[in-house]
């Protein structure tokens, strides 16, 4: 993939996709080299009977995004609704990621959406400002289920646009720093020990990488811009969004300086050469995956990938730690991300809805947390541990570094031109690591688009 | 040209019998008719309205007037980058593939053993649906252990890094189109059996070789096949999606952002129906001068036999 920081966004749809892969494996013979990963092998059919709704009871429709094994665990939540009362009966359909904001888009449009539906949580803001969602405030009042205090307040105030509700947390998911201890000793570096800033990863990078510019790599230390772009700039002290003034702020100084970063190693290991590496791992996410196998040392990494370490190399020894900040910051910045528990607009039960979303942005997602080896985005629930991780000690401080995380995370900037954000931050890297700009420029550039953007779709949303 | 006979034609309506013939005739056209209205005739004219439009779908069109496509024209600062890279693509995969296709084609029309295995073998490719396809040729381009760089370094060349280099991208792409080419290799095919064997027997007789037979039988014969799969080519090549979709999402340094690809971007992740409807129609346009001008000029060069 030519991505390379490996979002959940991106998770989801290679999860989507390799449901295809599984069939060209089979297809392919010979060809495929690697079985479809059990994490995104489509969970096997059963036959099951659906408990049929109890006379009486309001049907609502429920949308959400999980595909495979998750849409099981999806459903066994809402089974467990089912039965425990008999006034609402939930009924799921699944809308794969790639599909989920055309399928919604239209259907809200037609005035046919479901009673329903989890988006992903950075949606909201651009879903609210078009007017898509039903605000919550007078439900989340009136609930006895719902208090803000429980929750963790960076997924709260994501789901809080211009002052008023729009969704209720479900899951969240933080990023922490991650490395091989293994190879971490078999280089002489301390195995206990994790970078603290930007220099000493330099240091380490170089001391774990195998190859050079000229032959190519057989490891790579660590690459800064094969990660969550937005979160490197946070670790720099910049920000990208200012929702005071709803001004773009990429072009800050800060931002710029962790381009420079960037820059630092396209100098000194090779653009071409890095991509190379990159573009020839196996597929992240699998029995194969780059971090599993040794080939990539270290990183920031998102919570859901330390399950890949726990179900396909539970022995590999790893660190995890706080998120290193550049030198000059000096503080350690995460990002949180998940889904929201939202009510479309023209929802036909927009009561009997809320009534499921309460439980199930606050008992539901507790079900939810062990088997998908999310995280919380409620206080009492932050003790769950995913059910896949071996019963050890470290595994559970591993899952403490990550809260930690969150307590100081960002959530992406509320803005409704997100998509428009990634995509120029993304063309500001490529620039910037192949030398056609320099961050400078290429930030600058990002920060006009974008700006403009913003101001277009905010005009828009106010003009009609 | 066969010269027209005039024929009164009997009016539609004129008896009862006729009557009932052409209402059972709409009866039974219905389901393509209602499709060909509803599915592709509604939404066509639809876009043709959207794009002077701003819509986000979730609010009422408002009218922009020429905005779309000024923007387009002389603001959008990735639009000229799109139509390059996409005729690009298209000046080199088309005319690649036919050459490959009529290859192909010339070598199955022989008479040899096995034949219909490999016909079936070239044809197998175009059946596989293109996202499959697209995560087959990431393994084939993978730098490393891929099939086409492990045969580049057999042969002691160096290893191409594909899809990962802004130079190579678009020629990764290139090469993936020519996996596809089965269905112009069976039309052609088609063709070439269709050619009178009269003709290279009298060819032979006057001392034609096999180089001067291919040159002023099999090429002048095959011209309209050549035309009809030239055209098919620019238009399928020019619509290019589901493997860049999927294989390189417009990357690295925006080489593989094609048109439809960004099209579609503005119509499903930046929600922009109006601006997308623009690029739709402008490439609609594009796709219908071009084929004028090809049809228009063919004349030259394509031989309809007869004349």
């Amino acid at each position: 993939m030519a991505s390379g920081n490996f979002s959940r966004r991106r998770f989801l749809e290679l999860a989507g996709l390799m449901t295809c892969g599984g069939i060209l494996a089979a297809c392919a013979g010979g060809q495929a080299t690697q079985p479809p990963a059990a994490a995104t092998q489509p969970a096997p059919v059963e036959e099951k009977t659906v408990p049929p709704a109890p006379a009486g009871a309001t049907k609502i429709s429920y949308w959400h995004f999980w595909g495979g094994r998750w849409g099981e665990f999806q459903q066994q939540i809402v089974d467990d609704f089912n039965k425990e009362q008999d006034k609402i009966f939930v009924e799921v359909l699944i809308v794969p990621w790639g599909d989920l904001n055309p399928k919604l888009l239209t259907a809200i449009s037609a005035g046919t959406p479901p009673d329903c539906a989890v988006i992903g949580r950075s949606g909201v803001a651009a879903w609210a400002l078009q007017n898509a969602l039903m605000v919550m405030d007078d439900y989340v009042a009136a609930s006895t289920r719902i208090k803000e205090e429980d929750y963790f307040p960076i997924a709260w105030k994501e789901c809080i646009y211009r002052g008023k509700q729009y969704a209720l947390p479900f899951e969240s998911g933080t990023y922490a720093f991650r490395w091989n201890q293994q190879i971490f000793e078999e280089v002489g570096l301390d195995p206990k020990q994790a970078p603290a800033k930007w220099s000493e990863i330099d240091i380490m990078a170089e001391k774990t990488t195998k190859g050079d510019k000229e032959k190519g790599y057989e490891r790579f230390g660590f690459c800064p811009w094969k990660h969550r772009l937005d979160l490197i700039g946070w670790l720099a002290g910049g920000d990208w969004y200012d929702p005071q003034n709803e001004k773009i702020t990429i072009d800050r100084e800060e931002n710029i300086r962790a381009f420079e970063w960037f820059k630092q190693y396209a100098d000194k290991y090779g653009t071409e050469k890095i991509e190379e590496f990159w573009g020839a791992l196996p597929e992240w996410a699998t029995e194969n995956d780059p971090f599993n196998q040794g080939l990539i040392v270290m990183g920031y990494s998102g919570s859901w990938e330390l399950s890949i370490v726990a179900e396909y190399k539970p022995d590999l020894q790893i660190g995890v730690a706080a998120n290193p900040p550049a030198d000059e910051f000096g503080k350690t910045v995460s990002i949180n991300q998940g889904s929201a528990c939202v009510l479309p607009r023209g929802s036909a039960h927009p009561a009997e809805g809320f009534e499921f979303l309460s439980w199930h942005s606050a008992v539901g997602v507790g079900k939810w947390i062990p088997n998908a080896a999310d995280m919380a985005s409620r206080y009492d629930q932050k003790d769950i541990l995913p059910a896949i991780f071996p019963d050890e000690q470290r595994w559970k401080d591993y899952w403490k570094v990550y809260y930690d995380m969150l307590e100081v995370a960002y959530h992406e900037p509320m803005i409704p031109v997100l998509e428009q954000f990634n995509t120029e931050l993304g063309r500001a890297r490529d620039a910037v690591i192949y030398g056609q700009k320099t961050p400078a420029e290429a930030l600058k550039e990002a920060q006009q688009i974008v700006q403009a953007e913003l101001e277009k779709a905010l005009a828009a949303a106010g003009a009609s | 040209m066969a010269v027209s006979v005039a024929v009164p034609r009997p009016r539609l309506w004129a008896t009862k019998a006729r009557r009932e013939e052409v209402s059972a005739g709409l009866l039974f056209a219905s389901p393509w008719l209602i499709n060909l209205v509803a599915l592709t005739a509604y939404p066509v004219l639809a876009a043709v309205f959207y794009s002077f439009t701003e819509y986000t779908i979730l609010r009422p069109p408002r009218f922009v007037g020429l905005e779309n496509y000024i923007t387009m024209f002389s603001k959008d600062h990735l639009y000229w980058k799109t139509v390059y890279n996409t005729l690009y693509y298209s000046f080199f995969s088309v005319p690649l593939g036919l050459a490959l296709a009529l290859f192909l084609a010339i070598l199955l029309n022989q008479d040899i053993r096995g034949l219909a295995f490999y016909r079936t073998t070239f044809y197998l490719p175009s059946i596989v649906p293109t996202v499959c396809a697209s995560m087959l040729w990431l393994w084939i381009l993978n730098p490393k252990y891929g099939l086409i760089n492990y045969l580049l370094t057999q042969v002691g060349l160096r290893p191409i890094p594909w899809l990962s280099s802004p130079t190579w991208s678009k020629p990764a792409f290139i090469l993936m189109s020519l996996w596809g080419i089965g269905p112009s290799t069976v039309i052609f095919l088609a063709a070439l059996q269709e050619i009178p064997q009269h003709l290279y027997e009298a060819a032979r007789i006057d001392g034609a070789g096999a180089w001067a037979s291919f040159r002023n039988i099999t090429v002048p014969m095959l011209s309209p096949i050549v035309l009809f799969n030239l055209i098919n080519g620019i238009i399928g090549s020019l619509q290019i999606f589901t493997q860049v979709y999927i294989i390189s999402e417009g990357g690295p340094l925006d080489s593989t952002r094609f048109y439809v690809l960004y099209l579609y971007q503005n119509a499903f992740n930046y929600f922009k129906m109006g601006y997308a409807s623009a690029l739709a129609l402008v490439l609609f346009v594009a796709i219908l001068l071009l084929t004028l001008v090809i049809l228009r000029t063919s004349a030259s060069w394509v031989y309809y036999g007869g004349e």
